[in-house]
């Protein structure tokens, strides 16, 4: 198990400095003279030149690159061109509603798509089980922005259960009991797409493995349908969900752009969305460079839980 | 000796397996109703696309202010008027070739660079497998829609830079698809006996191992469109897509989000021809699945 852990520790290292990579030639792909295309026509040729200079332009590409790394290895990701603040403290004052967000979506997920899952794999071809197999058509194939605009429409607009958008009531006292109001509809447009893969997930896992021969016997041995399916079932499916769910955590980082977008969610996608419509690189690059790196550790995280659970793994 | 390689090929067995198959995929086809009706649905929108300006009943560029935000159904317009008067069928209908250029030409490019890619890479092994594959993680460590975003926002909005951005996050996918199947066919006996044969390589790849992973390819390509039209929905949703007054599907909802209190169909519809669409994709894909590998049900 230690080994496995440095091993796999060792090997996130060339992947973050890759993703690194990657998020520092964005600035790359910005066609022309990113200086001049960042300020517009108007600019003066000192303004750009000033710009240039502060972004670091002039010098070659490697010596860009390493300097860049530098800061952000510090935690530096630059100013931000609009805002003319540090990228690392907006992101980060943003980050917790963004997880708040993510991880009740997780939870729902998590509820819902195991359940649906375990019902289907137990009674395949019953009502429940072709239920099941329409929620994950729906879920896979409805963009979730619009999922959340259909949300917006019935239950704010016309029956006026939930708010339209934001996180807190203006007038509200920010209790946790006004959050919740507010988080519903958009922590059901993000978990929508990942209920459908838990539980189609949850479905084929557990299908494979009732059909073991260790289920048979404690069938045969007589124990309650329940304890066969929740401590012989579900418990050696497991495995293969808790990757699943994991995955499903950053992909939600990456999906709240859309999700935050629509609610007007004080998160980090919002605050990248802004950073998209007026071309705010610096924190473009901040925002996603931060959410990849939650999402390589989430990773790590996940393979050593798989490793912890089914110890084969780290043997191998 | 292209006789001999294909008596050892599995080739007769598999030209049998092949009748079989397409027995298989008739009845199949036939019992599955559903899918059928959705490859007839999705045939029936790229024939409107393809038509796109013969079949549009109105300009769509045509602004009639007295027709702002008209609900489906009164005058003119079948579906109504968008928030400048213009018939929101009409751009649905021009809007479809944009949305399906954006949705299917991300797959096409995909596929070709990380077939090529995952070819080689599984076929070949070695430094080149090693290096695609360190590669291919990094990308992989990026939610994609949010590398696709990142992209897109640096080169700017744009139909072909969504289309780029789309087609860079396909590449990784198809690349390691392509190449796990590829490293499994290449270490089967048939594969070992036509390089034993002396068979050229570009040879054992087209005749020996292509044909044997060509199907969960198309499985990968039909599920992957139905991935690439939400995606590129996104993106137009976000504004990183066409410039207006080009009308796409996703631009169109995006647009309509504004005037949900007093005009809801302007963005329920749109959103509903996107979900039929993908819709229709992931069902022929799964079906096409389930023919394929039976193991899957």
């Amino acid at each position: 198990m230690p080994t496995f852990l440095i091993r796999r520790l060792i090997q996130t290292i060339p992947v973050l400095l890759g993703v690194s990579i990657v998020v520092f030639l964005l600035i790359k792909l910005v066609p022309g003279d990113i200086a001049y295309a960042l300020l517009g026509n108007e600019a003066t040729p000192s303004e750009i030149a000033e710009l240039r200079e502060a972004l670091g332009l002039n010098a070659p590409l490697p010596l860009q690159y390493t300097r860049w790394l530098g800061g952000v290895l510090q935690g530096d990701f630059g100013q931000s061109l609009e805002f003319r603040r540090p990228v690392t403290e907006m992101v980060v004052s943003r980050l917790k509603n963004t997880l708040i967000l993510a991880l009740s979506a997780m939870l729902l997920s998590t509820i819902i798509g195991v359940l649906v899952g375990v019902l289907s794999a137990i009674r395949p071809r019953s009502f429940i089980d072709r239920l099941g197999t329409l929620l994950s058509l729906f879920g896979n194939s409805m963009p979730a922005f619009w999922i959340g605009i259909l949300l917006i429409l019935t239950f704010s607009l016309n029956l006026r259960w939930f708010p339209t958008a934001g996180m807190q009531s203006i007038r509200g006292d920010g209790g946790a009991l006004d959050l919740l109001w507010h988080l519903v509809l958009p922590a059901i447009t993000l978990a929508s797409l990942s209920i459908a893969t838990v539980a189609r997930m949850t479905r084929s896992c557990m299908l494979d493995v009732i059909k073991q021969d260790y289920v048979r016997t404690a069938r045969a041995k007589g124990l309650m349908e329940q304890a066969v399916v929740i401590r012989h079932g579900l418990r050696n499916a497991l495995l293969p969900i808790v990757t699943i769910l994991g995955l499903q955590l950053g992909y939600m980082l990456g999906g709240a752009v859309l999700t935050e977008t629509v609610f007007s969610w004080p998160g980090v996608g919002q605050l990248l969305y802004r950073a998209i419509s007026t071309r705010d690189l610096p924190l473009i690059q901040g925002g996603i460079m931060m959410i990849a790196t939650g999402f390589v550790f989430i990773n790590l995280v996940v393979d050593i839980l798989y490793a912890y659970l089914d110890p084969r793994v780290s043997a191998r | 000796m292209s006789s001999k390689a294909a008596v050892l090929s599995p080739n007769t067995s598999q030209r049998r397996n092949e009748s079989a198959l397409r027995a298989a995929l008739r009845r199949s086809l036939r019992k599955d109703r559903l899918a059928w009706f959705c490859a007839t649905v999705l045939g029936a929108i790229f024939l409107v696309a393809l038509f796109a300006p013969l079949v549009a009943p109105h300009d769509a560029f045509a602004i009639r202010p007295e027709l702002r935000l008209a609900p489906p159904g009164t005058g003119p317009y079948l579906l109504g008027g968008d928030e400048l008067g213009r018939d929101l069928l009409s751009r649905l209908i021009i809007g479809s070739r944009n949305s399906l250029i954006i949705g299917f030409t991300p797959v096409i490019l995909g596929l070709l660079v990380g077939g090529v890619l995952g070819l080689a890479a599984g076929y070949f092994g070695g430094w080149f497998d090693d290096l695609t594959m360190r590669v291919i993680e990094v990308f992989q460590a990026f939610p994609s829609i949010l590398l696709a975003l990142g992209i897109a926002a640096a080169i700017g909005p744009g139909m072909a830079n969504i289309v780029f951005s789309l087609s860079v996050i396909s590449v990784p996918y198809f690349a390691r698809m392509i190449r796990s199947s590829t490293l499994a066919t290449r270490n089967q006996d048939f594969v070992q006996a036509a390089i034993a044969l002396g068979c050229t390589t570009p040879r054992v790849i087209w005749r020996h191992v292509l044909p044997n992973i060509l199907s969960p390819i198309i499985v990968l390509v039909t599920l992957q469109a139905g991935r690439m039209m939400v995606f590129g929905a996104g993106l137009s949703f976000l504004g990183l897509g066409i410039t207006p007054p080009n009308p796409d599907w996703g631009a169109m909802l995006s647009a309509g989000q504004r005037f949900l209190a007093t005009a809801p169909h302007l963005a329920t519809i749109p959103g509903l021809v996107i979900f039929t669409v993908t819709a229709c994709l992931n069902i022929v894909g799964d079906a096409i699945r389930d023919i394929l590998d039976p193991h899957q049900q």
